[in-house]
């Protein structure tokens, strides 16, 4: 058995409180309030990209004003007293984007692209696939229900890569269906069989895999909320954006 | 990241997928699972107990033993008795209850703490031979012990307070053993406390709350709304025996340990747990000294206990021992005379029935064991003494052993005063080296190396 120490401990200092330390950064803010600010904005890229489809700019324009957007946002002029007041990213970035937006019908669309700051992880594929997901609904519970969507993209990485670092990979693969199977559905027998475990263990590995979902999910919002009162309420937002109310 | 963006309906939920996929998963049914996240305030409580693996189960994971059977189940794990083909040596297979080890994380921590548990040799705890991960269980291979536990014992007999004190001694001196190693017990209760067939008293699950629960979580405990689901919730420790701080979230140290034996001995001495107030004194034909010594290991707060458990051995001693001289003497006498009485009820009547250790829940088996144990009893009642059998040699030895290896102990580390240790100590371990040469060589002049069976 092969052990390291490292691998365990580099996940605990993931995920810190993201939203909340920008929040609570003052001016000039700090390195950690930067780099946290461009991890969310990197993973927030999508369905900001798919409201800007939305609302009716093709494909080229919607990458370059959710670019620039971004840019700027990262540039922190954006990041008014005003704006930070907001609790919670999804809807502080929301306002934000419309008010950029209607700056940006004044200006010329020829004006000078990005800034200093360049977001790497432009998905657009992603934020296109979000866009369909969103197709038939308004505009903003369109973008809720893209928003709530890319947390479960964030939440499954992250738990993919827990596995991975564990050397769990082909387990993580077998089991994952389960995380949207109800309990009576689930061959554990089936899975004790590929997996060369006991029935037993299956069951806890499947129970351990929800569990650490359910966790993981938890903390993502709480990464986009500025106090942990909010919690719970932009869980319970994001799951009725989903589809269940 | 790809998705498959077919045009299709979610199984389960039939809400369309299109774009509503995540990681291949329908995106409203991860929703779903959440929201019972949200109504499910102990999600650990929803995994329904299983059944163990039986020994056909687990063969083919592990097939360097012979599973024979399953000894018993706890909170901790499921412990079997099996056979380790190389050595052809009787062992006890413990597989660590599956739940927490599912995590990535357990993984480190039971390795670091198997290893800690491996390198605590010591006669009065259960050795641990090897661990490791077969079948999706995290297993630890520990020394066989063949015989009972305490609990059974006291399901079965009311011990007298040599009898008591006989065991409390030897479990005393192996704690203070590991805690000068830095590892509390946190689960010192009758059940794990091992007396083998020569009467030897081990201690069993040594660090395993602490591994079952994090380094950081060990000790602590969140006390019940409802007594009765204590045992489900505390993290650490069995409720009947946790000290107090165990129920909080302040630090725990070793005198937890203290308390919990304190509240094992109270049992011993009286019958029952304490908690009624009376001293113990009263509930059974005791002195009076017992009652001081009981009440300062079970005090409330740990800095009014004995600072160490060396220290409540020594003040039983003084009590086991109550005459001031010639010492040494008259104690290895009375010893010798606890270790008898202890035995005639203890080794003997469980030498003819191995009770499983870890199953209290058996009646059948309690039944049984109780009327051996009287039909012994009475049998050994009606014999003559035989102060220099096979019994007696053995426990004489144990109890040399233990001594020759404290001597040892103190021989190394220098006393509390910085001091060197006192000069009659080698002669005292040339003396214990002797005896234990001696007794070796008449056990095996007698040429019976276990109890006779009646």
């Amino acid at each position: 058995m092969t052990l390291d120490a490292s691998k365990f401990t580099g996940l605990a200092r993931f995920h810190t409180t993201r939203w909340s330390v920008v929040v609570r950064a003052q001016s000039p803010a700090t390195a950690e309030a930067d780099e946290s600010l461009e991890s969310l904005c990197r993973q927030y890229w999508p369905p900001l990209y798919a409201y800007v489809r939305g609302r009716g700019h093709p494909p080229h324009d919607a990458q370059d004003l959710t670019q620039q957007f971004f840019a700027r946002l990262l540039e922190k002029n954006w990041l008014a007293p005003a704006d930070r007041s907001q609790g919670k990213l999804r809807s502080f970035l929301l306002t934000a984007m419309k008010r950029f937006l209607a700056n940006e019908q004044d200006r010329s669309r020829a004006a000078k692209r990005g800034g200093h700051y360049a977001i790497t992880s432009i998905d657009s594929e992603e934020g296109e696939q979000l866009l369909a997901s969103a197709a038939t609904l308004p505009e903003v519970p369109a973008f809720d229900r893209t928003w709530a969507l890319s947390v479960l993209k964030a939440t499954l990485r992250r738990l993919r890569a827990e596995y991975e670092q564990a050397d769990k990979t082909r387990e993580y693969e077998r089991i994952k269906p389960a995380l949207t199977s109800s309990r009576g559905e689930i061959d554990y027998d089936a899975i004790a069989a590929d997996l060369l475990v006991l029935p037993a263990s299956a069951r806890s590995m499947v129970h351990r895999l929800r569990k650490r979902f359910r966790e993981l999910f938890r903390e993502e919002v709480a990464g986009t909320v500025a106090s942990p009162e909010e919690v719970d309420d932009e869980m319970r937002a994001l799951i009725a954006a989903l589809g269940h109310s | 990241m790809k998705e498959d963006p077919a045009n299709l309906n979610c199984p389960r939920c039939n809400a369309p997928l299109t774009g509503g996929v995540v990681d291949g998963l329908c995106a409203r049914c991860l929703g779903a699972l959440h929201f019972d996240a949200l109504t499910t305030v102990d999600e650990a409580g929803t995994l329904p107990a299983s059944a163990p693996p039986t020994a056909e189960e687990l063969a083919p994971f592990f097939p360097q033993f012979e599973i024979q059977s399953l000894l018993g189940r706890g909170g901790m794990g499921v412990v079997y008795q099996a056979r380790q083909k190389s050595l052809d040596r009787r062992v006890a297979l413990k597989l660590l209850a599956p739940e927490r080890a599912a995590d990535p994380a357990f993984a480190l921590r039971f390795a670091s703490e198997a290893r800690t548990l491996a390198a605590l040799g010591h006669p009065n705890i259960v050795g641990v031979h090897d661990f490791g991960e077969a079948g999706g269980y995290f297993y630890l291979l520990m020394e066989h012990v063949d015989g009972e536990n305490l609990r059974h014992l006291l399901n079965t007999k009311r011990l007298t307070r040599a009898e008591a004190l006989a065991i409390i001694l030897p479990v005393c001196t192996a704690l203070q053993f590991a805690h000068e190693r830095g590892i509390v017990h946190r689960d010192i209760k009758p059940e794990n406390l091992l007396i083998d067939r020569s009467g030897t008293v081990k201690i069993a699950d040594f660090g395993i709350a602490r591994m079952m629960t994090g380094a950081e979580a060990a000790g602590t405990a969140t006390r019940p709304a409802e007594p009765r689901s204590a045992a489900s919730t505390l993290a650490s420790g069995t409720p009947d025996y946790a000290a107090p701080e165990q129920w909080s979230s302040n630090a725990t140290d070793h005198r937890a340990d203290i308390y919990s034996l304190g509240v094992v001995l109270h049992e011993m001495l009286t019958g029952e747990r304490p908690g009624s107030g009376i001293a113990p004194s009263r509930q059974a034909q005791l002195d009076e000294p017992l009652d001081a010594i009981l009440r300062q290991a079970l005090a409330e707060n740990p800095r009014q206990r004995f600072d160490t458990v060396a220290d409540f051995r020594s003040r039983l001693e003084q009590v086991h021992d109550p005459l001031p001289r010639p010492r040494r003497e008259r104690r290895r006498a009375l010893r010798r005379i606890a270790a008898a009485a202890a035995l005639a009820a203890l080794a003997l009547g469980i030498a003819i029935y191995t009770a499983p250790w870890l199953l209290p829940s058996r009646e059948d088996a309690v039944e049984s064991s109780f009327d051996v144990t009287r039909k012994v009893s009475k049998a050994a009642s009606i014999l003559p003494s035989r102060p220099e059998g096979g019994t007696g040699d053995r426990q004489q030895l144990e109890e040399n052993r233990t001594a020759l290896m404290e001597a040892r102990r103190q021989a190394l580390l220098k006393t509390p005063d910085g001091g060197s240790p006192p000069a009659d100590l080698a002669a005292e371990i040339a003396r214990l080296e002797a005896r234990d040469r001696e007794l070796r060589e008449r056990i095996r002049s007698s040429g019976s190396p276990r109890i006779e069976q009646p």
